[in-house]
């Protein structure tokens, strides 16, 4: 095992600037337990290097993708739109709550019209949704 | 086609705001079909699970691309995709996942000489011993040619983790050496 002082240092030692190096390599002609604490921590890397760098997935990975595309008709899904109207529509509609709530009465000249102008909104956004999301599927 | 990524990115973005899906997958393809795969590899620990669950993002990538609406990079959202499907993957093939590197290596086990003391006992059983968390940051590290920005990247972490992970991995593995190479010598 090597000494405890050192073993953090000697796990980075190809990370290590100059002077802590210099510090650890002071260290090592003097530690055999380091030295071979050390000697292992290159093994493993050069190990670690030699089985795994630059690992390639097979060629025919291409193939099966697309074969499998091809036999896959592809289907559009809507839900993102409908989220997103469900998403407008519920703002549109508590931002006009609020107002009819908080708006003192009689400054408005009818106590519907908030209601009617945030329902008009709500359809307009659902409206401008429904554009947009026909013609992205375009 | 020899391109930085970046560029590459942008000539699939390109393509995509045509709507030329299939021209887009190609691309896709030739670029990230190693980069998935390695991360593939580095979550679930099984090379063959890997290359199937590689099929599975690109599919997924493909129904996806009409929804790709450019609020993150490819490359990012092409991660995002390859995480989520591989710990689908996980949860669905945990017991294989759990034997891990094992796999592969019971292929190659008789062909493989007993550790000697001063060697390196079976490596991807080291590897496949590691926790989950070390275990793809390491694997990941020496696929990518040892770049942490890569790692942090592809695992949507920060630069410092991957770099804490790495260190607790190698102290791991250089411990069940030390371990390893006593029980040898004790024989």
């Amino acid at each position: 095992m090597p000494c405890a002082s050192f073993e953090e240092l000697l796990i980075d030692y190809m990370d290590l600037p100059g002077s802590e190096r210099a510090r650890v390599d002071t260290h090592l002609a003097g530690c055999g337990d380091c030295r071979e604490y050390l000697r292992i921590l290159r093994q493993l890397e050069g190990a670690l290097t030699a089985e795994f760098s630059g690992l390639t997935v097979s060629r025919n990975v291409e193939s099966r993708v697309r074969s499998r595309i091809a036999s896959k008709p592809w289907r559009l899904s809507f839900l993102p739109e409908i989220l997103d109207f469900i998403g407008w529509t519920a703002i549109v509609t508590i931002v006009f709550s609020l107002a009819w709530v908080l708006v003192p009465k009689g400054t408005i000249a009818s106590p519907n019209a908030l209601p009617v102008a945030g329902a008009s909104l709500a359809l307009a956004a659902a409206a401008w949704i429904g554009v947009r999301a026909y013609a992205e599927l375009k | 086609m020899a391109c930085d990524p970046e560029t590459m990115d942008l000539e699939i973005r390109a393509r995509l705001e045509r709507k030329l899906y299939s021209e887009a997958l190609d691309l896709l393809l030739a670029n990230y079909r190693d980069k998935v795969f390695r991360l593939a590899y580095s979550i679930l620990g099984n090379r063959a699970l890997a290359e199937d669950t590689a099929q599975d993002i690109f599919v997924r990538i493909w129904c996806a691309l009409p929804g790709y609406r450019g609020l993150s990079s490819i490359s990012t959202w092409v991660f995002a995709i390859t995480r989520n499907t591989c710990l689908t993957a996980w949860r669905r093939n945990r017991k294989a996942c759990a034997l891990s590197l094992d796999q592969p290596d019971v292929l190659h086990a008789a062909e493989r000489p007993a550790a000697a003391p001063g060697r390196l006992p079976d490596l991807p059983k080291l590897i496949a011993q590691l926790p989950d968390k070390y275990r793809q940051v390491i694997l990941l590290f020496y696929m990518e040619e040892k770049s942490y920005g890569e790692v942090a990247r592809r695992l949507d972490l920060p630069m410092g983790t991957v770099k804490t992970y790495l260190h607790r991995a190698r102290k791991v593995l250089a411990a069940a050496v030390i371990e390893a190479n006593m029980k040898e010598g004790a024989r």
